[in-house]
């Protein structure tokens, strides 16, 4: 495996690229990143409510003057965007991921700051498998700085919830529960970063016969790091195209 | 006119959802009533040739015009689906009332009485709900009735229920108006949300909290002298500190006045239902009726779901509730709480002579069981999360394992990832099933170990007796002792079969058999 480095997400991404480096020879590199790209989820509970997700809005919107906002609500995300706002230009992105059971407290805090700090826009799952994904909660934002003041303030406030963490993001605190991504052009940044690694995988899954799948894995992502540190990125640091 | 002469219109308020992966859509009407309807792609297709006045030849006639379709086979297929759907008003007689489009009677910023509107809250055919403030800025909601055949009886009642619940939470009447489709009343807001929402994140104490604080509302009720007549969740408003406000009094009977009973659902009781299911008008509503849906509802905060499976069509659920005894908790995949469960029965009896005298006795009855321990659900098999490790693809089972083998692992993760919530099982059960090719392991034969307790886990959940559950715990004891690691992995037999046989064991109403695709898909 890929050694240690400080951040809990830093871990699970390389937790998650060394697994798909001793799959990468029996999958095509669209399976292999599908899987990384759910890695960090949880399995949904077959008990749970499916109510549950949107009535978590509700209650943390009640006390909230969103009348800036408009709610749209899809098949698995319930969003809000301030109105007026250019989403395309808004490519500077939030994890929030507390675990499931941390949701309902850790909702009402996102949402108050969000209002309060004039995010412009922010999207939660909004069914079962929505609020187990890993990436639960994310936030939009104009600017890397501005991100990133926001996201040092939810960490502040998330710290004592239990993360359940975000692979292939930017750590932003100590826990692991806030972490920061950037979208490439139009696609997801975990999209993006999850295509490359699975990709870079593939196209060295003859040499697994040699080397190790945790060598494969580091070998892999080295390669990558000119373009995009998926391991240790972090908020500041520059993402290429 | 006779209904071939009648122009049909597919009305503009129709709401239409495609469904993924299927081939129907399900259509409604906006602010009707009728709940929406399931029909096929082609049953839609036929009526958006109703988006102009049509007769419903003229419509078949156009419809298979453009599809292809030969007229007499497809008037002949599609009449039933034309009547249910005049019957729900998606389809209407152009120019008559139903035809008219839904509109707001009042707007925001409206001045009612002394309230002045500020947020709609539901807007349909026959009514309005508004929420409101009074000049010194009290919040009130502002509830309006317009219906030509049941409003005026809907606010009679609700004002005489209102006048004499006063000494249980009902809204304050602040003002009103009748007229002669009905009336506005102004009422004062009761807070909270639906009741069974206020479950969703309560621990058991909570929904205990909750359930009792609902009875005493109903008790307070019933001292007025006013039965609710609609029971249901929605009805009955809970605020965080589980203060709870009953609404909508317009099926309430105060003092023996007749009032007409709802139509089904899981709060119907047995003699409503067995009456409807024989195409009789159910008797009137009377306190035993009342308590046996708000003991249905009590079930419902405590365990999240019905007490009868009602996933069915309607004749049999109807049978359901007038013949079915309530389901035993872990059956709806709560643990058992067999003091609470025997009160439940008793006040859910198919026989009201069989119930609780009164809902004050409910009561006394459910707040001594609930103050019994109830037999907590068993941890997750702490043996089988710790062997999880050991399927890393780092470890000695991804270097040996074929692509059977890979499909047992693939399913023994995936169901630890189910019932134990464990991230890392949820990641590895991904990595071998792609491994796999998603394949699954084979079903075990009928007279196997592992199908015997499943059999019998199935039994537990349907009867609720322990010795079906013990039986299963005794088999997974059986099937492979101790679990060790170093065996390799078969979800049919050996160590990690019984390992998982205890975890299944632990929430019997999710338990699934190996092989059964169902679960592999979650």
């Amino acid at each position: 495996m890929l050694a240690p480095h400080d951040g809990r997400l830093a871990r699970l991404t390389a937790t998650a690229v060394g697994r798909a480096a001793a799959l990468c020879p029996l999958v095509a590199a669209d399976e292999l990143a599908a899987v990384l790209y759910r890695a960090g989820g949880t399995a949904v509970d077959p008990s749970l409510d499916p109510r549950l997700p949107r009535l978590l809005c509700d209650r943390a919107v009640r006390p909230l003057d969103l009348r800036g906002y408009a709610r749209s609500g899809a098949e698995h995300w319930e969003g809000w965007t301030a109105q007026g706002v250019e989403t395309d230009e808004l490519v500077h992105k939030i994890y929030v991921s507390p675990t499931v059971a941390a949701l309902p407290v850790a909702l009402p805090v996102v949402f108050d700051l969000a209002v309060r700090h004039g995010v412009p826009s922010w999207k939660v799952g909004a069914d079962a498998p929505g609020i187990h994904r890993a990436d639960k909660v994310v936030l939009y934002l104009p600017t890397a700085r501005k991100a990133d003041d926001v996201a040092a303030l939810l960490a502040d406030a998330l710290a004592d919830l239990p993360a359940q963490g975000v692979p292939f993001s930017g750590q932003v605190g100590q826990t692991g529960i806030v972490s920061r991504g950037q979208d490439q052009g139009r696609q997801s940044w975990r999209a993006a970063v999850c295509a490359a690694v699975a990709q870079a995988l593939h196209d060295s899954r003859s040499r697994l016969a040699d080397v190790p799948p945790a060598r494969l894995a580091d070998e892999a992502l080295r390669a990558l790091a000119n373009d995009i540190d998926v391991v240790t990125w972090h908020p500041g640091l520059p993402v290429a195209a | 006119m006779s209904v071939a002469e009648v122009r049909y219109l597919l009305h503009a308020d129709v709401e239409v959802v495609q469904l993924p992966d299927d081939d129907e859509v399900l259509v409604g009407r906006r602010g009707s009533r009728n709940p929406p309807q399931l029909v096929s792609r082609d049953a839609m297709a036929l009526a958006e040739c109703f988006r102009s006045p049509r007769t419903l030849v003229d419509g078949v006639i156009a419809y298979c015009a453009a599809s292809g379709a030969e007229p007499l086979a497809t008037l002949d297929a599609a009449f039933g689906v034309l009547v249910a759907l005049t019957r729900s008003e998606v389809l209407v007689a152009d120019g008559g009332a139903p035809a008219e489009r839904l509109r707001e009677r009042h707007q925001v910023g409206e001045q009612v009485g002394p309230a002045t509107i500020t947020d709609r809250v539901r807007v349909l055919r026959d009514s309005e709900i508004w929420r409101a403030v009074l000049a010194d800025g009290t919040r009130v909601v502002v509830k309006v009735v317009d219906d030509e055949v049941h409003g005026p009886g809907l606010v009679r009642r609700e004002l005489t229920a209102l006048e004499r619940g006063q000494r249980a939470p009902v809204p304050r009447l602040v003002w009103h108006e009748s007229s002669p489709t009905g009336g506005t009343l102004v009422l004062s807001e009761v807070e909270g949300e639906a009741a069974d929402l206020a479950t969703l994140t309560a621990d058991d104490d909570g929904r205990r909290r909750i359930a009792l604080a609902v009875v005493d509302a109903y008790v307070a009720l019933h001292a007025c002298g006013v039965l609710h007549g609609d029971v249901h969740p929605g009805n009955v408003l809970v605020t965080p500190d589980a203060e709870v406000g009953i609404i909508d009094f317009g099926l309430a009977t105060a003092e023996g006045e007749p009032s007409p009973r709802t139509a089904g659902g899981e709060y119907l009781d047995p003699a409503a239902a067995a009456a409807l299911r024989a195409d009789r008008t159910p008797g009137t509503l009377d306190e035993a009726a009342e308590q046996y849906a708000v003991a249905a509802m009590v079930y419902r905060l405590l365990t999240g779901s019905a007490p009868l499976d009602l996933a069915c069509e309607r004749v049999e659920a109807l049978r359901r509730i007038a013949e079915d005894r309530p389901r035993p908790f872990v059956g709806v995949g709560v643990a058992p709480w067999l003091a609470v469960e025997r009160v439940l029965r008793r006040a859910l009896a198919v026989d009201p002579a069989h119930r609780y005298r009164s809902l004050r006795t409910f009561r006394t009855a459910l707040l001594w069981a609930t103050a019994t321990p109830r037999e907590m659900a068993e941890p997750p098999a702490a043996d089988l999360l710790d062997a999880v490790g050991v399927l890393d693809v780092d470890g000695p089972a991804w270097a040996s394992a074929d692509d059977e083998r890979a499909a047992h692992v693939g399913w023994l993760l995936a169901r630890v990832a189910t019932l134990t919530g464990d991230p890392r099982a949820f990641d590895l059960a991904h990595v071998w099933s792609a491994r796999c090719r998603h394949v699954l392991p084979p079903v075990p034969g009928p007279r196997t170990p592992v199908a015997r307790a499943h059999r019998a886990l199935a039994a537990y959940v349907r009867t609720g007796r322990p010795g079906h559950r013990r039986a299963a715990a005794l088999i997974a004891d059986e099937v492979g002792g101790p679990l060790r690691t170093d065996e390799p992995v078969d979800v049919l037999t050996g160590g990690w079969a019984g390992a998982l046989l205890r975890l299944e064991c632990s929430r019997p109403a999710v338990a699934s058999m190996p092989g059964r695709p169902w679960a592999a898909e979650e």
